[in-house]
């Protein structure tokens, strides 16, 4: 057999990060190519790695696996996967359930794609998704990217349409995946990858004060981790604030950094919290493993699983989280939930206890790291793919046909909820039904 | 060239597009191609059926195929990358006869989204032909008003010609063709009450319904024709059918609106025989011409009396028309070296 694993692959990239450790997994009994957008500092592996041109070519070369997996996240950084991607069918790997970002980006960002936005927001949401995407047309971007409302046009479908089979890495992202998606869905735990460091420096190389707990949250900076949310609590309890020392890392969106800075400024926390933007892989290891705890709050929750949070539960450190999405599935015993939307109160009572209790703190810690260990593995996760493409084997028969069916009834003007639609779908069940035995 | 000619199937019922779909078989055998014939069946009398066999004929696939000949709706639906079209009507409940009391469809929101679907087909799959032949200027100008396509007239010889010959110009006027109220033989029957001259009629075919026959018959029996018109309410033969054109004195063919000029017509000229038809005959004219390959009358008894009597009194003249259709049937190149060479190109 073989396998395309067609991904992100730079070093930055906290998706190719995870699939690298899968790779070698893979490896060990299938052939595996790794294909990725062309990057400056590309991950090291032992597969064969080839660079996506963009052409037809590679939807040509790609036909020849036997399954090609495309991993698609919510960043532009996706588009030539996503292309090669609707030319030659495989599994789509949905690390994030919002897509919005990334297909406005995509769609608004080209004035000869514009239309592309509004037909996919009208063909995945009716009236609702035409009338949001008209306003979002005329004001370049939508204007509910970082509320709730995103969940109601996650826009994912627009990345698994034709596809053989979707995996995703959460029951709440399968479960919404399943309502529009006929083929097979899987739902695999996100592997957990050891951040790769040397000998760690001791903790007063980080300057934490004195005294204090190191509180920290990792990955990119996108308001809908509520740093703010954070910031606003530590504000409202500065007893709390003067017991912890509050670091965020990771790349910070211009705008939103800077309403963090005003926050800490107007409330005086500049001694309490550090932004540190992006740091290289020792420096985040270093402040990981001298945490006392982890903050990773989500909302809206996007993303299927979180590759933070997982590192965070792996070095066995006791991790605040959102009661929503993957983050809910997580075993009570081993994070602490405050509500998906979260207020300071909430936050305080869980940072309170957190910083209260050592011994609470240490368990918490243990069984998280007991929990991951078993849990988020690369070896499962690439038996789970290859029992995937076995099923893609038997399942691609019925699901190019059905797909094809789809392209006609569109093609005659046949719109969804017409009596041939209902026909032709079971038709196509009954014709791939398994015989009687 | 490996040749499918598609056609729809209505299991027991046979009509023009079937003779001629049999006969471009054997013509492009008889050419030096394989050809085979492919018969969808369809089911026009179940209209909420329609949008899936549209949907059935788009899933069927053709190999070892090099070019595929269309017909008719919505058998022209079966994908092919080498594919003409040589249409003989589209599905004209959804164009022209909408509206009209043989609009078949049911006048509501669902046969309203069936009339939708049948041209948005139309528009979305027609182009995919790599050449679209109509078998009439009508049929063309449907195709080229409804649904904005070129096409190109290509008219449909007889199967067999060389079965036409003219023997003598004789005493009676045939009438061939499966007798319906749509043909109008009734009036031709009753053209005959008002005839001066010694004229005789004989209308030949099955009557599509046991009512047809009885029309006629009555119509005789009423105006006191049975000497002067023979009613043969059944199919001829092949040599029948023959005979009766070679000795004839000419054809009448007096159907209404009809797209093309009808196989009568064409066997008419063939055997070098005027066709009297009506003003509102439709596609017939393109074959008729008034007064120089037949006469063209008023849908009415006593016009085509008037006709028919001008045709008895000047034989010559009948003759001479009649050689005109054969010689117009040449310049109008209906004829199968034409046609093969236009759909195999």
């Amino acid at each position: 057999m073989r396998i395309a694993w067609c991904t992100p692959f730079g070093t930055r990239s906290a998706i190719g990060r995870v699939g690298q450790e899968v790779v070698e997994e893979l490896r060990r009994t299938v052939a595996v190519d790794v294909w990725h957008p062309p990057t400056p500092e590309p991950l090291e592996t032992a597969a064969p790695r080839i660079e996506l041109t963009g052409d037809s070519a590679d939807a040509a070369r790609l036909a020849t696996y036997d399954l090609a997996v495309y991993h698609i996240g919510n960043h532009l950084g996706h588009r030539q996967i996503l292309e090669v991607a609707r030319r030659t069918p495989g599994a789509v790997v949905l690390h994030d359930l919002v897509l919005q970002h990334f297909f406005s980006a995509l769609y608004l960002g080209n004035s000869q794609l514009g239309d592309l936005y509004t037909a996919a927001m009208g063909r995945w949401y009716g009236t609702a998704g035409l009338a949001a995407a008209q306003t979002a047309v005329l004001a370049g971007s939508p204007d509910f990217l970082n509320s709730g409302q995103v969940l109601q046009f996650p826009l994912f479908e627009e990345a698994i349409a034709g596809a053989f089979a979707v995996v995703t890495h959460s029951a709440f992202a399968a479960e919404r995946v399943r309502k529009v998606f006929p083929g097979p869905v899987w739902q695999l735990a996100l592997p957990h990858r050891p951040i790769e460091a040397g000998r760690l420096p001791p903790r007063e190389a980080l300057r934490v004060p004195a005294g204090r707990l190191l509180a920290l949250t990792f990955g990119e900076v996108n308001p809908n981790k509520r740093i703010h949310t954070i910031l606003e609590a530590l504000a409202e309890d500065r007893a709390l604030a003067s017991r912890i020392f509050y670091v965020v890392i990771g790349s910070l969106p211009e705008e939103y950094g800077r309403e963090l800075q005003n926050i800490i400024k107007e409330h005086g926390l500049e001694s309490d919290v550090r932004l540190t933007g992006y740091l290289p892989d020792e420096q985040l290891a270093a402040y990981l493993e001298h945490a006392d705890f982890c903050i990773s709050l989500r909302h809206p929750t996007t993303e299927t699983a979180s590759a933070s949070v997982i590192a965070q539960l792996s070095a066995g450190k006791a991790v605040v989280v959102s009661d929503s999405g993957f983050y809910r599935e997580l075993p009570n015993d081993s994070v602490l939930k405050i509500r998906a939307v979260p207020d300071s109160a909430d936050l305080l009572t869980a940072l309170r206890r957190l910083v209260a209790d050592d011994t609470f703190r240490s368990a918490l810690g243990r069984r998280a790291k007991a929990y991951a260990g078993a849990t988020f593995r690369a070896d499962r996760y690439a038996a789970g793919i290859l029992r995937l493409a076995e099923e893609v084997a038997d399942a691609r028969p019925m699901l190019e046909f059905t797909d094809r069916i789809g392209k006609e009834l569109a093609r005659m003007g046949v719109i969804p909820g017409e009596v041939l639609v209902e026909t032709a779908a079971r038709m196509a069940g009954e014709l791939f039904e398994e015989p009687p035995r | 060239m490996r040749v499918a000619v598609v056609n729809n199937w209505a299991p027991f019922l046979r009509g023009g597009a079937e003779i001629l779909a049999d006969a471009l078989i054997t013509k492009l055998q008889a050419y030096g191609h394989d050809a085979v014939l492919v018969r969808l069946p369809f089911r026009w009398d179940l209209p909420e059926k329609i949008p899936e066999y549209i949907l059935a004929c788009r899933c069927l696939r053709l190999h070892n195929v090099d070019r595929v000949i269309a017909l008719k709706f919505p058998a022209y639906f079966i994908p092919h990358d080498n594919k003409v079209l040589w249409l003989l009507h589209q599905f004209r409940q959804a164009y022209d006869l909408w509206g009209t009391p043989l609009q078949d469809l049911p006048d509501s929101q669902e046969g309203h989204r069936i009339r939708e679907i049948v041209i948005q087909s139309d528009n979305a799959y027609l182009p995919e032909c790599r050449a679209i032949y109509t078998n009439s200027q009508i049929t063309g100008e449907r195709l080229r008003k409804f649904n904005g396509l070129a096409s190109s007239v290509l008219y449909p010889p007889l199967p067999d010609p060389a079965r036409f010959t003219a023997e003598s110009y004789g005493e009676f006027i045939f009438v061939p063709g499966r007798i319906t109220a749509a043909k109008r033989q009734h009036l031709a029957v009753e053209a005959m009450r008002y005839v001066r001259s010694g004229v005789r009629m004989v209308v030949a075919g099955p009557p599509e319904t046991a009512a047809d026959r009885t029309r006629l018959e009555e119509l005789i029996a009423l105006h006191s024709l049975g000497g002067r018109v023979e009613i043969i309410p059944r199919f001829i033969t092949d040599q029948e059918q023959a005979a009766y054109y070679a000795n004839c004195l000419a054809c009448a063919y007096l159907p209404h609106d009809e797209d093309s000029y009808g196989y009568v017509t064409l066997e008419a000229a063939q055997a070098a025989k005027a066709t009297l038809t009506c003003v509102d005959s439709g596609g017939i004219t393109i074959l008729v011409l008034h007064g120089r390959t037949g006469l063209v009358a008023e849908p009415d008894p006593r016009a085509l009396a008037g006709a028919i009597d001008r045709l008895y009194e000047n034989r010559g003249a009948a003759r001479r028309m009649g050689e005109a259709a054969r010689e117009h049937m040449r310049t109008l190149r209906i004829e199968w070296d034409h046609v093969i060479e236009r759909l195999t190109a």
